[in-house]
């Protein structure tokens, strides 16, 4: 039982699980994840598009779909070299908006390097970002189900591409490094002046009840021609719907600029007893649009964007049982300025007439069932359109090191 | 247990305190603002106009009774409205005009509605964007000549517009900056102004097709919208040249800035003695370029109208949309009898969406059918766009 | 692809100033003439052989095959960059005088652009009365007082710079990436005049001047033996100052042994047709309109020195510009 709340505190507690060096002692590890959800309804109709106004989407932020769905199945093998040397292989499922996109990807690819006896790391590679916990975290590591909304809306959900960090890992409570990027993920594109990089530091504390976590980071994308992979980007055409139903074809609006994002992440945690745990978690991230919008037909904006985004997200940790509640919001701030401004900003989705603040808050009760499998409910109250939408799900999570069988606890 | 929804409120207001607030503030920097009564819906991006000539209603008018009148030719023979007659979208149902000295001109007369969205204005010239710069052509060209006005010849038809008692004020209203537009040095400056600002301004967005989109399910028959999505489909790939509000993928307006060449394409027509050539002088963008991969390129047509342009194609060459289907359904013209003997679904130059398609006789019936949903009824009897001198007979014989 | 023109017969030329002989030669201080720069004056002339041009007169045995009558017609053209050339093979630049407002663009080298028109008659060469428009000498200055002078060049034609602006006026080029106006590049002097009403100086459908309208009619079909210059295979946004052409079609011409005090510049229209026969047409419209795959174009082109598909620019003809003596 004891090593049951161990497990679970640990795997919730930290998004840093995402990142994880296989021991000299453990050279070879191999673990799998899976969730599995059931939604009470869509977020968007069958034949209609996730743009949540004021703000440019892309990369993976498919909308919630009614009905059971796989949020993602993980499979990774890690494995330790040498003294100085490892390496990681990853593959993902995540689900997707239309039969055309989905698919299994290779999200981890790399070969890393460790100092001996020092705190240095670098890793080259297909990589997922450590910059964000959050960003980093898979659905059987949150809370919730469904990732937060600031990072569809900034990052396009997941944070995956091809590039190299530089670290000082996890000494003494510290980490801190920098990361670049070719740009394959959103919010950069791989062209030529295209690609990304950040910059990251934490500090993590452990006493006796209590603990801690804080950090911040910069990250900075270049974008040309930046096209909403969700539903655009390559040759298109107007979506066929049965009898009765219409579809209009996705407005395929690009982006060219600059986007600068900041972002602060704290954890508190108080252990009140055996069985009793608080925590409170959040992070606040603010992006800097500054670029162009424009069409394949040559009509074009300059936009000038400033976007917040947020969440917090309490909880109550009772044996296996959690609750919490996450509340998240959105602020956007545009200015397009063209003569194809009012078109571009409507179909590009940064219109926002009704000065919509986007929110959402979702209700969990999560609980740990098996070792390896937790059950989860959720209530979901979905504003990140004008239209509110509420929703709530049932989900199973297995969480499981398959190799080597047997108890070992996830450590560095 | 806590009970979790009592978080709520709190973080409302948590969330609250960090702001919210959001908007987005659009500036289109004037393009959607203009006094003149475009005679079109508020959806339509307004077209481009040159800074030296803004449209207004008085040059619009005085370009209309331009546009009517015979006497603004070399032989007071014809008139704009000679190869451009409004029953027929402003075409004139020939295969090719003739000009007032009986000269033939080579290619088909084109509808001249909508011409202000045109990136570019004629059939194969890539150099003329501006419709004050076409309009010089057919009043003063002499290859061939249409208009028939020449050096010789231009003071005595500008004499003969200065006799009419209309023009006196039409003139001074349409520009009343200057001592005295009709007699002075810029009389034919201001008659090409105002053509141009009636041609701009003859406008056509009135289609059972714009009914439809705009909500108005009915408004196309059940034909029409099999039509349209066979239009639409990877099969015909009709969508890809035609495309968008004018129909046409040679567009402009003031909210787009092109970037990319104005378009062009071959599709097949001839491939004279298997070299790919087009009849002289029909031989489109080459004509102007010399770069033998733009032999038989042409823009592609607006389609706003087109079951009111018969004949078809750049010279006329297809008499009925049906022929103009079948060959793009045989992926070019196969012409086996002289003059113009080839094979023009080999032509080299041929653009790779002109591919063959198996079409049935109740396919291509629908495809017309959408076709002819493209016709706006209202302008061909629109009164804003008719004979103006026609009006003033009425008047004049009126008690 | 010069013509080189020996010269033929000899006449004084006007020269304002002193006479073009000494190192104080005149500076008039107006007209932005640098220091030292002499006033000059260069008057050309058409000519049908030996025979002045005139509008409506009748020329026998143009042309090829035994010769055709003809019957002058038109007789204009552009010229800019003109200049001096010394004994010792240096350019003097000519700067044209602006006092000529409708004639022509003040400058040196691609600046200096001017509308020449021979015509004697009326306008469109019909009428009895004398053309308004005629204008048949270039003034301008060049430092060429200490110089000795062997020889004039000039380029027929309107510089490619200029050539594909708005020539009705008032609308200058618009730059594509800054939608900033292209400074200089509003049509003015002999540049606008040609483009408005029936003009005859500008090519409309190709968006460029005609660089040089050369015009004999032949009688006996009534036709128009049109000699149209003007650049051909051009790509690029006419309005956004981006169209250039593989064919500029402008001739650089050199009067050899050109002096100021004697001699006016011939063009001979006889020399030009002199390897057509005016009677019959090649292909496309009658005569040459630049087009080349109009082969009466072949040997106007060579004529003018132009390269051509078969023909040969470098060829040895009888010159089409020539000094001959001031009569």
């Amino acid at each position: 039982m004891k090593r049951v709340f161990l497990f679970s505190t640990v795997a919730l507690a930290g998004a840093a699980q995402a990142h994880y060096i296989p021991t000299t002692q453990t050279p070879t590890t191999v673990d799998a994840d899976l969730v599995a959800t059931w939604r009470s309804a869509s977020l968007v109709e069958e034949y209609d598009y996730w743009q949540v106004p004021g703000t440019l989407m892309g990369g993976h932020a498919w909308p919630a779909r009614e009905g059971v769905q796989v949020d993602e199945m993980n499979l990774s093998l890690n494995h330790r070299i040498d003294e100085n040397l490892f390496g990681g292989v990853g593959l993902a499922s995540h689900p997707e908006g239309d039969d055309s996109h989905g698919g299994v990807e290779l999200e981890h690819a790399y070969v890393g390097w460790i100092q001996s006896d020092g705190p240095w790391v670098a890793e080259v590679g297909r990589l997922s970002a450590a910059f964000s916990p959050s960003l980093m975290a898979h659905a059987a590591q949150r809370l919730a189900s469904e990732a937060p909304l600031a990072n569809d809306v900034f990052f396009g959900r997941h944070f995956h591409d091809d590039g190299a960090r530089l670290w000082w890992h996890e000494t003494a409570g510290v980490s801190a490094g920098a990361e670049i990027w070719r740009g394959k993920a959103f919010p950069a594109t791989d062209s030529g002046d295209g690609g990304a990089w950040d910059v990251f530091a934490r500090y993590q504390w452990q006493g006796e009840r209590w603990s801690f976590q804080a950090g911040g980071w910069f990250y900075s994308a270049a974008a040309e021609a930046r096209a909403d992979h969700r539903y655009g980007g390559g040759h298109q055409h107007v979506p066929v719907a049965p009898p009765g139903q219409t579809a209009t074809a996705f407005s395929d609006i690009r982006y060219t600029g600059d986007t600068d994002i900041q972002g602060l992440h704290m954890e508190l945690a108080y252990r009140v007893s055996r069985d009793w745990r608080l925590a409170l978690e959040g992070e606040w991230m603010r992006a800097k649009l500054d670029g162009v919008v424009h069409d394949a037909i040559g009509r074009q904006a300059d936009l000038d964007g400033t976007q917040d985004g947020g969440w917090i997200q309490p909880s109550v940790h009772w044996r296996q049982h959690t609750f919490a509640v996450r509340a998240e919001q959105l602020t956007t701030d545009n200015d397009m300025v063209g003569p194809a401004a009012p078109q571009l900003g409507d179909e590009s989705g940064l219109a926002n007439p009704e000065e919509h603040d986007p929110r959402r808050f979702t209700a969990i009760w999560r609980w740990q069932w098996r070792d390896n499998v937790a059950l989860r409910a959720e209530a979901v109250r979905d504003e990140s359109l004008p239209e509110t939408e509420n929703r709530w799900t049932l989900g199973v999570i297995w969480q499981q090191r398959l190799w080597p069988v047997g108890p070992v606890g996830h450590n560095h | 247990m806590i009970p979790t929804r009592l978080f709520l409120p709190a973080l409302c207001l948590l969330l609250a305190a960090c702001g919210g607030g959001s908007s987005t503030r659009v500036d289109d920097q004037n393009a959607s603002a203009s006094d003149f009564n475009w005679n079109m819906p508020g959806w339509v991006p307004l077209p481009m106009e040159p800074a030296n000539n803004r449209i207004t209603e008085e040059k619009f008018q005085l370009g209309r009774h331009l546009f009517y009148d015979t006497d603004l030719s070399g032989n007071g023979t014809i008139s704009c409205e000679s190869c451009h007659q409004q029953d027929k979208a402003f075409t004139d149902g020939r295969v090719r005009p003739v000009g007032a000295t009986g000269e033939v001109h080579p290619r088909n007369a084109q509808s001249i509605a909508n011409a202000a969205w045109l990136r570019t204005l004629t059939w194969g010239n890539p150099a003329l964007t501006e419709i004050e710069q076409q309009i010089v052509v057919p009043l003063f060209g002499i290859d061939p000549v249409e208009h028939g006005i020449n050096e010789a010849n231009q003071d005595m038809v500008l004499a003969r517009l200065q006799e009419k008692p209309e023009y006196q004020s039409l003139f001074a209203a349409a520009y009343p900056e200057q001592d005295d537009p009709l007699f002075g040095e810029l009389a034919w400056q201001n008659i090409v102004r105002s053509l141009s600002s009636f041609v701009r301004g003859i406008t056509s967005f009135r289609s059972d097709f714009d009914r439809y989109n705009a909500g108005e399910v009915g408004a196309l028959s059940a034909s029409a919208k099999r039509g349209m999505n066979l239009f639409n489909s990877e099969r015909l790939e009709c969508f890809h040249c035609h495309e968008g509000y004018t129909l046409t993928a040679s567009v402009r307006d003031r909210r787009i800035t092109p970037t990319v060449p104005a378009p062009f394409n071959n599709t097949g027509l001839y491939n004279i003695d298997g070299i790919s050539g087009y009849p002289a002088p029909n031989t489109g963008k080459y004509e102007l370029s010399g770069n033998p991969a733009d032999m038989g390129r042409f823009r592609p047509q607006s389609l706003r109208n087109v079951a009111l342009t018969a004949p078809y194609n750049h010279d006329g060459s297809t008499a009925t949309l049906r022929d103009v289907i079948r060959n793009y359904a045989a992926g070019g013209r196969n012409i086996t009898t002289p003059p113009h003997v080839g094979d023009g679904r080999m032509n080299v130059n041929k653009d790779p969406f002109i591919v063959s398609f198996t079409i049935s006789e109740a396919e291509i019936d629908d495809v017309v059918a959408f076709l002819e949903s493209l016709t706006d009824h209202e302008l061909i009897d629109d009164p804003r766009y008719s004979n103006p001198w026609l009006e003033v007979t009425v008047q004049d014989t009126a008690p | 692809m010069r013509i080189v023109l020996p010269a033929l017969l000899g006449l004084g030329v006007v020269l304002t100033g002193c006479g073009g002989s000494s190192s104080s030669s005149s500076d008039n201080g107006s007209g932005g003439g640098q220091p030292g720069a002499t006033q000059v004056s260069i008057p050309f002339r058409a000519m049908v052989g030996n025979e002045p041009f005139e509008c409506g007169r009748t020329y026998a045995g143009i042309g090829l095959n035994g010769g055709n009558n003809a019957v002058g017609n038109d007789a204009r053209l552009f010229i800019h960059n003109v200049r001096f050339v010394t004994n010792d093979d240096r350019e003097i630049p000519v700067t044209l005088d602006d006092q000529v407002a409708d004639h022509q663009k003040a400058g040196a080298g691609e600046e200096g652009i001017a509308l020449i028109d021979l015509r004697d008659k009326s306008l469109g060469c019909t009428g009895e009365d004398a053309n308004p428009d005629y204008y048949d000498t270039v003034t301008g200055r060049a430092d060429i007082a200490d110089e000795n002078i062997r020889a004039l060049r000039f380029s027929v034609g309107v510089p490619e710079k200029y050539n594909h602006i708005d020539a009705q006026g008032g609308q200058p080029q618009i730059d594509a990436d800054s939608g900033e106006p292209i400074p200089g590049s509003e049509a003015t002097g002999p540049l606008i005049a040609s483009g408005m009403g029936a003009g005859g100086m500008h090519w409309s459908w190709a968006m460029g001047y005609v660089h040089a309208r050369l015009e004999m009619q032949v009688p006996a079909s009534s036709n128009v033996f049109y000699i149209h210059l003007g650049s051909t295979a051009c790509e690029g946004e006419a309005v956004n100052g981006e169209r250039t052409c593989a064919n500029g079609n402008r001739p650089d011409v050199e009067v050899d042994g050109f002096d100021l005090r004697q001699h006016v510049v011939r063009m001979d229209l006889a020399s030009l047709l002199s390897g057509n026969d005016i009677t019959v047409n090649q292909g496309g419209p009658f005569g040459c309109m630049s087009s080349d795959v109009d082969l009466d174009c072949l040997p106007i082109f060579e004529r003018l020195g132009l390269p051509f598909p078969g023909g040969d620019p470098d060829g040895d003809f009888a010159p089409v510009f020539s000094a001959v003596d001031a009569d």
